[in-house]
């Protein structure tokens, strides 16, 4: 879906080559939230409903095996997303880039993976199978569309800009455009400490929710 | 086998990831071929920087230099190595590598007129020193030299109109000017120029001779205290060494001629020098003058040849009538040389357009004049920029400084040693913007329909027959402050047995120096196009009339636009019964056959009362 979002805005919209490579860096955000919050949020709850997790405790395998591995075919589909998002911009789109901008970019997007799995994970100890499909779908479009990946945050009204400070899909995006030299003021070291301690928030939240889903 | 899978997939996923990156598009590299943008007229970017160019700096040409320029000014003048990480920045560079930067050249005797401004500046020249023009021509003067934005003219500055009496040498073209009978008139006139917003005073004083009368000496005096009472400078037009040594007493600052009628005594040359007088010699219009041996060799330079407008061309091309013993080129320049090595400051000036110069091209063929004369290249370069801007307090011109307008040229590196590599001149650019140095092309007049310019056997004067624009009309010296008159009327009774012709009677009265009266057929509305008239040989008509000897003027778009003063001409007589004439139109020296504006059938100075019958005309 957001490969296909981004072809949509990026390539066929009348005006959107200009603004491809900028759409680029917010649909990449966009573009891993999918999996990371889809893949563990709904996955996830529906695993424990079935009684997956208890039988996983109870096994010789240890828990963070379990997350771990969740963890590496999350990043795998997001990595998947990205390469068709990225292969839309460059061979369709017309976006050129040094090849170092490309790396780097695509580096912070496969980091930006994490947020979203924390958010994810918190969704699947905390909901019922069928609450985490509607939970997970409020959370992917409220922070994909507040955050400001869809249409540029500087369009906004001041309150909403406001709430956007607190969304970590709009720091991830604010330092993939930085990474791309977009223009437009920003405080590159703000984002990273704001995403940082939204991180570390959303890890103890998640750990919150870990030990919940246990009691 | 399947445990493996995940390490298979990451593996592959990494493989595909590092492949897409390698083969991601990255930017074009963007090509600084800036020969191939600057030659593009409409350039839409402002060059920044001049780079590996060599400066003139007013004393020797320093190479490797770069030159930043910012907002109509020069910002930064450093070595080519100091400056090159700001030019790896910027995509606005302009390569000068074998080409000296001279500043703009300042032409300190001109008479500004048409689109002086315009075809001066593709030569590099970017400042004027009018020496009396119309007054009503400097209007905005003030206001366009300040501005620092784009500009495709030179920069004007003019002491208006001239000081002179009636009658005298200045009030010859064609327009009314203030002229000074009585030391009274004086203050007056000099507050007027002032407010006219002349920015010095020049004044003629030629007492010594019989053709004009001219300012006496206690009147120029007068003026001279004036111009200086209103902190203006005071310059005088002189053709003899009396006159120069008369002006001088009078603390004159400036004189706008060197005199050439006898070579200048060691007093005369001292005084000069004691009283910090500067002489703008002018033997570019002494060389015209005289043989003009320098505007023939321009002329014969193809290339400098295709930058000149057909008004540039038609000036040069233009030789005076006559030549006085008082315009020796050789004693001009070697009264030149000698206040030169006594120390008087020499300013580059041409006097265009007068005859055999023409705007911008004289003032380079000035500074090889000035050589010539013994000025070395850095005086002569100096003549035309730093020493004018100097002794005229423009203080925003005339160097290649930091602060200073980004008024400048490009010219070959040779000019260090060749004085005549600046007329082979790269770029020019005007407040930090380059101009275009092509003469704008202007479109090829249509070929003319028909060879007919007159058989009046229609009862209108203002339709000839099928070229179109063309008008017959009276033509006189009025315009050129004369008093000849003529008048036009259809007659019955042609040549040939036709039925009409075109009667013309007039007077020839003393006024103008060289009188006419008669009918002129032609375009001589601007803008005029001109008609080519190439396929035809001759010009063919029938006249009849008061017995003498008359001329016959062409005119083409060139004249008709404004800057030659004498039009190609032949003589013929006119005898009581009808004959017919015919003029070879090559005869017509420097006429542009391609371009033919008209004619005008004269009678001259010989005539008084006269009349004639023409008819039939033909080329």
């Amino acid at each position: 879906m957001p490969a296909a979002f981004y072809s949509l805005f990026a390539i066929m919209l009348p005006g959107g080559s200009n603004n491809a490579a900028y759409l680029l860096a917010t649909y990449g955000v966009f573009g891993v939230m999918a999996p990371a919050i889809f893949g563990f949020g709904i996955s996830v709850a529906n695993e424990r409903d079935r009684g997956w997790l208890d039988l996983k405790r109870a096994s010789p395998s240890s828990a963070v095996t379990y997350i771990g591995a969740k963890i590496c075919s999350t990043l795998l589909f997001a990595s998947m997303s990205l390469i068709i998002i990225y292969a839309i911009a460059g061979f369709a789109a017309g976006v050129r880039l040094p090849t170092a901008t490309w790396s780097l970019m695509l580096f912070v997007h496969i980091l930006a993976t994490f947020p979203f799995i924390l958010i994810g994970l918190s969704i699947g100890f905390l909901c019922s199978n069928n609450a985490a499909v509607a939970t997970s779908n409020v959370f992917f479009l409220a922070l994909a569309a507040l955050g400001g990946l869809w249409i540029p945050i500087t369009i906004f009204p001041e309150a909403m800009k406001m709430f956007a400070m607190l969304l970590p899909s709009f720091h991830l995006s604010e330092i993939a455009l930085y990474v791309l030299g977009a223009p437009g003021e920003r405080n590159i070291m703000m984002n990273i400490m704001a995403i940082v301690i939204i991180t570390l928030a959303l890890l103890g939240f998640t750990r919150f929710a870990w030990s919940r889903q246990r009691s | 086998m399947i445990k493996h899978v995940f390490a298979y997939t990451t593996a592959g996923l990494a493989l595909v990831i590092i492949v897409l990156l390698m083969v991601l598009p990255t930017p074009i590299e963007q090509v600084r071929d800036v020969n191939k943008t600057l030659n593009n007229a409409n350039i839409s970017h402002n060059i920044e920087f001049i780079t590996n160019v060599t400066v003139f700096n007013g004393e020797a040409f320093i190479p490797e230099m770069s030159v930043e320029l910012e907002n109509g000014l020069i910002k930064k003048i450093d070595s080519a190595d100091a400056m090159s990480a700001d030019i790896n920045d910027s995509v606005n560079v302009l390569d000068a590598t074998g080409l000296t930067m001279l500043p703009g050249l300042i032409d300190a005797h001109t008479h500004t007129w048409g689109n002086g401004l315009a075809d001066t500046l593709r030569f590099g020249v970017s400042t004027h020193l009018d020496m009396f023009t119309n007054e009503s021509l400097l209007v905005n003067t003030r206001s366009d030299r300040e501005n620092l934005q784009e500009f495709k003219r030179a920069d004007l500055f003019s002491s208006g109109t001239l000081a002179t009496v009636d009658k005298g040498h200045g009030t010859q073209f064609g327009f009314a000017i203030d002229t000074i009978a009585t030391i009274s008139d004086i203050a007056p006139f000099v507050a007027k120029r002032k407010a006219q917003g002349a920015d010095y005073i020049k004044l003629v004083y030629m007492p010594y001779q019989n053709y004009m009368p001219s300012l006496s000496l206690a009147l120029a005096e007068e003026l001279v205290k004036q111009a200086h009472a209103h902190d203006m400078l005071a310059l005088a037009h002189i053709s003899s060494q009396q006159a120069a040594l008369d002006m001088i007493n009078a603390n004159i600052d400036g004189l706008v001629h060197i005199f050439a009628d006898s070579i200048a005594s060691p007093e005369i040359i001292a005084l000069a020098k004691n009283k910090g007088v500067f002489i703008i010699p002018t033997l570019s219009v002494i060389d015209g003058v005289d043989k003009a041996a320098t505007a023939k060799q321009v002329l014969a330079n193809p290339s400098v040849r295709k930058m000149m407008s057909s008004a540039q061309l038609g000036t040069l091309q233009t030789s005076y009538p006559y030549a006085g013993s008082a315009f020796s080129i050789a004693k001009a320049q070697q009264n030149v040389a000698l206040f030169h090595e006594a120390g008087v400051a020499i300013l580059s000036g041409s006097d265009a357009p007068n005859p055999s110069t023409a705007y911008g091209v004289s003032a380079h063929t000035e500074m090889q004049l000035l050589h010539a004369s013994g000025l070395s290249i850095v005086e002569a370069i100096n003549a035309a920029s730093l020493l004018p801007a100097k002794l005229f307090a423009l203080d925003d011109r005339g160097s290649i400084e930091i602060g200073k307008r980004a008024d400048f040229m490009l010219v070959p590196n040779s000019i260090s040693t060749n004085i005549k590599s600046s007329l082979a001149l790269k770029h020019v650019f005007k407040n930090g913007h380059r101009v275009n140095i092509q003469v704008p092309v202007a479109n090829d007049p249509p070929t003319a329909q028909s060879d007919v310019l007159g058989n009046f056997e229609q009862n209108s004067l203002e339709n000839v027959e099928t070229l179109p624009d063309f008008i017959w009309s009276e033509s006189n010296d009025k315009m050129a402050g004369g008093n000849s008159s003529a008048a036009l009327s259809l007659t019955s009774g042609g040549a040939n047995n036709t039925s009409q012709s075109l009667h013309v009677t007039g007077a020839i009265e003393a006024g103008f120096a060289f009188p006419w009266a008669g009918a002129a057929v032609g375009d001589f509305i601007a803008p005029v196009s001109g008609l080519n008239i190439s396929a035809y040989s001759h010009l063919e008509f029938w006249i009849k009339g008061t017995p003498g000897k008359y001329q016959v003027m062409a005119f083409d778009a060139g004249f008709a636009s404004g800057n030659a003063r004498i039009p190609a001409n032949q003589h013929f007589t006119i005898t009581q019964t009808w004959q017919k004439v015919s003029l070879p139109l090559d005869n017509f020296d420097n006429f542009n056959l391609k371009a033919f504006a008209g004619l005008a059938f004269v009678a001259g100075s010989e005539l008084s009362e006269f009349e004639f019958y023409i008819d039939e005309i033909r080329v």
